[in-house]
C-alpha cells in the first residue's frame, strides 16, 4: 500500500466525522462533499468509505436512518451521536498533533 | 438497444460481479450492495448521459470495490474475517471427508450385501406317492 493510501486510510474516518458534525449526510453526498471541499485532492471511493461508516456505527459514534426518495430509491442518512462528537474531538486533536510533528520534522531537514 | 437498456444490462452484471467478489458477511454484503446501488442511482441522476466507464471511474471496478473494502478494515475486523474464512474452509473439509468416508462405507457395505446373496440351483423333485390307494 502506498504512503498516500495509508494516509488516506488513517484520515478518512476524521473527514467523515467532521462532515457529519455539520449535518446528517448520505453516502454519495459524503464522497461528493469531500471531493469538492478538498478541490478533488482527496477522493474517497465508496468501497472504502462504507466499512468505516459501519465500524463507526458499531461503536455507537454514528447512527443511520433510511429515507425514501422518489419511487424506489432509499437514502441512508448518517448522524453523528454525542459519543461520536467526543471521539471526533479526540481524533482531531491527535491528527493535529501528529500533523504538527511531521511538519516540524519536514521543516527541520529542508 | 438504446442507452438505458444497455446501461441496465451492464449494471446488472456490474452488481452481480461486485457482490460475488465482496468477502464479507452476508448481512454486510447486502447492506453495502444496497448503498452502492443507491450511490449509482444518485450519480446517474447527476449525470444522466453517463456511460459505464464514468460509473467505474466514480465508484470503481468490482475488483477495486472488493479490494477497497478489505483494505479499509481495521486489524481486528481483518482477523475476524480471516478466522471466518478458516472456519468455513474447515467445515467444508470436514464435510468433504465425511462424504468420502460415507461413500467408501456405502460401497463396502453394498459389495458385501451383494456377495451375500445366494442363488439356489437345487432341484426340487416331487415324488408322487400313491396315498389315495393306501386309504
Amino acid at each position: 500500500m502506498s504512503i498516500i493510501e495509508n494516509l488516506k486510510k488513517g484520515t478518512t474516518e476524521l473527514l467523515l466525522l467532521l462532515l457529519l458534525s455539520r449535518e446528517d449526510m448520505y453516502g454519495y453526498q459524503l464522497t461528493q462533499e469531500i471531493a469538492a471541499r478538498s478541490e478533488n485532492l482527496f477522493l474517497i471511493r465508496e468501497g472504502s468509505m462504507y466499512p468505516i461508516l459501519y465500524r463507526l456505527m458499531d461503536k455507537g459514534y454514528i447512527s443511520d436512518r433510511k429515507e425514501k426518495v422518489g419511487v424506489r430509491r432509499v437514502r441512508v442518512y448518517y448522524h453523528l451521536e454525542e459519543k461520536g462528537r467526543k471521539y471526533l474531538k479526540q481524533v482531531k486533536s491527535e491528527y493535529e498533533s501528529i500533523n504538527k510533528g511531521i511538519s516540524l520534522v519536514i521543516r527541520s531537514v529542508e | 438497444m438504446n442507452h438505458q437498456h444497455y446501461l441496465d444490462a451492464w449494471l446488472k452484471k456490474y452488481y452481480r460481479r461486485t457482490s460475488r467478489l465482496l468477502k464479507c458477511p452476508q448481512k454486510t454484503r447486502q447492506r453495502l450492495m444496497c448503498e452502492l446501488q443507491s450511490s449509482v442511482d444518485e450519480f446517474l441522476e447527476d449525470n444522466p448521459d453517463a456511460a459505464p466507464s464514468d460509473i467505474v471511474q466514480h465508484i470503481g471496478t468490482p475488483d477495486q470495490i472488493a479490494q477497497d473494502y478489505l483494505t479499509s478494515l481495521d486489524e481486528s475486523e481483518l482477523q475476524a474475517q480471516i478466522s471466518r474464512v478458516r472456519t468455513t474452509r474447515r467445515v467444508l473439509v470436514v464435510i468433504a471427508i465425511a462424504l468420502i468416508i460415507g461413500a467408501v462405507v456405502f460401497f463396502v457395505l453394498y459389495n458385501n450385501w451383494k456377495g451375500n446373496i445366494y442363488y439356489f440351483n437345487d432341484k426340487i423333485v416331487y415324488e408322487e406317492t400313491d396315498e389315495t390307494n393306501n386309504d
